[in-house]
């Protein structure tokens, strides 16, 4: 399925700018209609995806984080642009960070494609 | 941005209360470690944790917190987690961490 919109956003593989990438996750999840809770997973779990990769000290030109807004769901894609493994996140599934992701967003898929490392959904649970 | 103030105030005999402001993140996570082992000193009374103006915390400063309850029991002494935020709760809930620390609601 096609998403409504899609926003990217390219940073630096450095600590220093992931909370660039929370606030933009902020912004886009705020007005799509999440709620604070909602929104704080999201930050909590796109922060967990960005350490590991910058921990990895893997090369990269930067880390891709692809916002793909449909209308009742988030599914949020991080690439490292530049040369990218596949197994970034090798071994690392049953670790703290994953054990975090896996409990506040409602899927986590590694290695969806050759260039997405992980990619990660959110549902919108509107108030009725 | 992150400030860890340790209350020198307070008058709590039971352990020496420190402040946590702001976020803590891979970014602050280094500075969170070095000011909080330094603020723990030789762990010569149990540490309180003042979570109520922490706004945010990832895996990172949970591990350093694990690493700092760790130090502290190696001494007999304890941490105790006080008046986090629901976000913050809930990742010491999700992590099980809620069950290694003592959590406390309220002064």
């Amino acid at each position: 399925m096609k998403p409504l919109d899609t926003v990217s956003v390219l940073i630096p593989p450095k600590a220093e700018y992931v909370s660039i990438a929370r606030l933009t996750a902020s912004g886009i999840a705020s007005r799509m209609g999440f709620d604070i809770d909602e929104i704080e997973d999201i930050k909590v779990s796109i922060s967990e995806v960005i350490n590991r990769m910058i921990d990895k000290g893997i090369p990269s030109d930067g880390i891709n984080i692809d916002f793909h807004l449909f209308s009742d769901y988030i599914r949020i894609d991080f690439r490292l642009s530049g040369s990218s493994p596949r197994d970034t996140f090798e071994g690392e599934e049953d670790g703290f960070a994953f054990e975090i992701i896996r409990a506040l967003m409602d899927e986590v898929i590694l290695n969806t494609n050759d260039q997405v490392q992980l990619s990660m959904t959110k549902k919108l649970e509107r108030a009725v | 941005m992150f400030d860890l103030v340790v209350d020198m105030d307070s008058t709590e005999g039971s352990g020496k209360v420190i402040l946590l402001r702001g976020e803590i993140d891979i970014y602050s996570a280094p500075d969170f470690k070095e000011n909080l082992f330094q603020a723990m000193g030789d762990c010569k009374e149990d540490i309180v944790l003042d979570c109520s103006e922490l706004s945010y915390i990832d895996s990172m400063g949970l591990g350093i917190m694990v690493a700092a309850l760790k130090r502290a029991r190696q001494n007999d002494r304890n941490i105790r987690i006080r008046n986090p935020k629901p976000n913050v709760k809930k990742l010491f809930r999700i992590t099980g961490l809620d069950k290694v620390f003592i959590m406390e609601e309220s002064k």
